[in-house]
């Protein structure tokens, strides 16, 4: 019984990270209604920048923070690199675009970081805590708190400010909310830079979680914020939440069941289930017109 | 508020709709722009909310030029357009619909007070404020689309095809409420010409992006050739 309680909270934990990387994915997809292939890849950067920054010596949580607004930066710049100048073309050339500029990325964080895998330090206690009689893991207890702090912040920021407020306007009809007189360009570069801070956020305790850092995380971290993000609905926030806990728990349930080589393979799964069964994800609202 | 379009041309991409066409609107004028389907109504729209860029001539909003100005630029002008289709936001409440109209508004107070106008005004917004703005009616969505616009405080309301898809009943509320609106010029592109020529006082008639006929919409009811092409006889 133990064992599966302290399984259930890996997995909520782990599902935490991927609801961090998630949101800014489905935030940016909702808008521009495309893969954003980019965004692992910023993350993945924002990752070893933050390795860096520990290892030459700057404490954890100025260290973490600067990688967090490193990849906010990064994601704007992507976003004006790569997007803005294609927003209008056929809905293929921005996702192209973002492949690229995602394998630019992973090329140049190769040229600096090399291609091996890295560990991360662990800054987050793992030892493990008794709660009521069960034995759970403190650095999924941790991680799971530090997730819930950040959704719930962003959660605020989006549902009760004027920007947050704009900003679903922006995802939810472009045009619109263009017409109202909302400064959509200003919006699209603070929602990438949204996603892009909370995603190297999860990449960071994913790093932590998992002990490494590697160029190949881009590509994972996309497809988990993907299937996350398609389980509970695309840019759906709640949605993007509850199908990044989801993910964690299949996984989890995965690795007990078959063994840690199908991890990764949890998302591929979900995406082409998703798509074939529920395209609107399992707490999608009907897609309500969008062309 | 006055607004003149001079001799311009646009449309869409290399493809030119609109030919060199004169415009002009006076403060508190209600026009209608009538015309059958891809006549230019909603290209001509489009020219002066800033949606699509005009080529040649020029667009000048209380004097001033609005070249190169985006869509939400020309709104903190005074510039507003329900969009056709109605086009709420479906998944915000009613009431953040409205809310969002007043974006470019600084006066909280005024926005407040407005907020609560339009509610009392159609007491449907007050009592499914919280819900889900996809979730009403076509025509309920229509109020408030309209409504959301006027929160802004337009100059100048722009409204396309607000007949489109809505029973008879909530066409006449959306008409009769367009044509009782004061302090704010309208211009109104419409297929329903009985209802659009009642609300307005005059009337721009549009073929092929080219204006055939402007008058006031009394005298253009009585012309036996509009009649025949536009009312059926
Ligand atoms: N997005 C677009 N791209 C290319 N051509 C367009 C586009 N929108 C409209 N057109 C063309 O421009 C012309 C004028 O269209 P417009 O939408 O202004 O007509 P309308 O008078 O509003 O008609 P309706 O009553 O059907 O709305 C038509 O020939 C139409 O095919
Ligand atoms: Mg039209």
């Amino acid at each position: 019984m133990d064992y599966y309680l302290e399984q259930l909270s890996n997995g909520i934990a782990v599902g935490s990270i991927y609801a961090l990387i998630a949101l800014g994915y489905s935030l940016v997809y909702s808008i521009l209604n495309l893969i954003n292939f980019a965004h692992g890849y910023v993350i993945m950067v924002g990752a070893f920048v933050a390795l860096a920054l520990l290892q030459a010596g700057i404490p954890a949580v100025p260290a973490i923070f600067l990688a967090c607004c490193a990849g906010a930066l990064i994601a704007m710049g992507v976003e004006r690199i790569a997007y803005r100048p294609v927003r209008h073309s056929n809905r293929i050339v921005p996702m192209i675009s973002a492949l690229g500029a995602g394998l630019v990325l992973a090329a140049g964080a190769q040229l600096i970081w090399g291609p091996e895998v890295h560990a991360f330090p662990q800054l987050i206690p793992r030892v493990p805590v008794e709660i009521g009689g069960v034995t759970l893991s403190s650095q999924s207890l941790i991680i799971l708190a530090i997730s819930l702090v950040l959704v719930a912040a962003a959660s605020w920021f989006l549902h009760r400010t004027r920007f947050g407020i704009a900003a679903q306007c922006v995802c939810q009809d472009l045009a619109t909310a263009q017409l109202m007189g909302i400064p959509v360009n200003l919006i699209i570069v603070a929602v990438y830079a949204i996603g892009g801070f909370l995603g190297v956020a999860g990449a960071v305790l994913f790093a932590m979680y998992f002990n490494a850092v590697f160029i190949q995380m881009g590509l994972l971290a996309t497809t988990k914020a993907w299937a996350a993000a398609m389980l509970g609905g695309i840019g759906s926030f709640s949605g993007a939440f509850w199908g990044g806990i989801l993910l964690g728990l299949a996984e989890t349930a995965a690795v007990m069941t078959a063994g840690s080589a199908y991890r990764d393979g949890v998302s591929l799964a979900i995406i082409v289930l998703v798509l074939l069964l529920k395209p609107n994800g399992l707490f999608g609202a009907p897609s309500a017109e969008r062309s | 508020m006055s607004l003149s379009l001079t001799s311009i041309t646009a449309g869409y991409g290399d493809r030119m709709i609109l030919d060199r066409l004169d415009l002009d609107i006076a403060a508190g004028q209600r026009i209608s722009l009538i015309g059958h389907n891809g006549a230019g109504k909603s290209t001509i729209l489009k020219a002066i909310t800033g949606q699509i860029p005009v080529k040649g001539g020029e667009i000048r909003f209380d004097g001033a030029p609005m070249k190169g100005l985006a869509p939400e630029a020309r709104v903190r002008h005074g510039i507003v357009q329900v969009p056709a289709g109605r086009h709420v936001f479906p998944q915000l409440s009613v009431e953040k619909n409205l809310r969002v109209g007043a974006f470019t508004r600084r006066d909280r107070a005024g926005v407040e007070q407005d907020l609560d106008r339009y509610m009392e005004k159609f007491p449907v917004l007050r009592a499914k404020a919280k819900r889900p703005a996809g979730t009403l009616s076509g025509g309920e969505q229509q109020l408030l689309a309209v409504a959301r616009a006027l929160m802004a405080r337009p100059k100048l309301l722009l409204v396309d095809e607000p007949s489109l898809g809505l029973s008879p009943v909530m066409v006449d509320e959306v008409f009769s409420y367009l044509g009782s609106l004061s302090g704010v010029s309208v211009v109104l592109a419409e297929q329903n010409v009985r209802m659009a020529l009642k609300v307005t006082e005059e009337a721009v008639v549009l073929s092929q992006g080219a204006i055939l006929q402007r008058m006031s919409a009394a005298q253009l009811m009585q012309d036996a050739g509009f009649r025949r092409s536009y009312l059926g006889g």
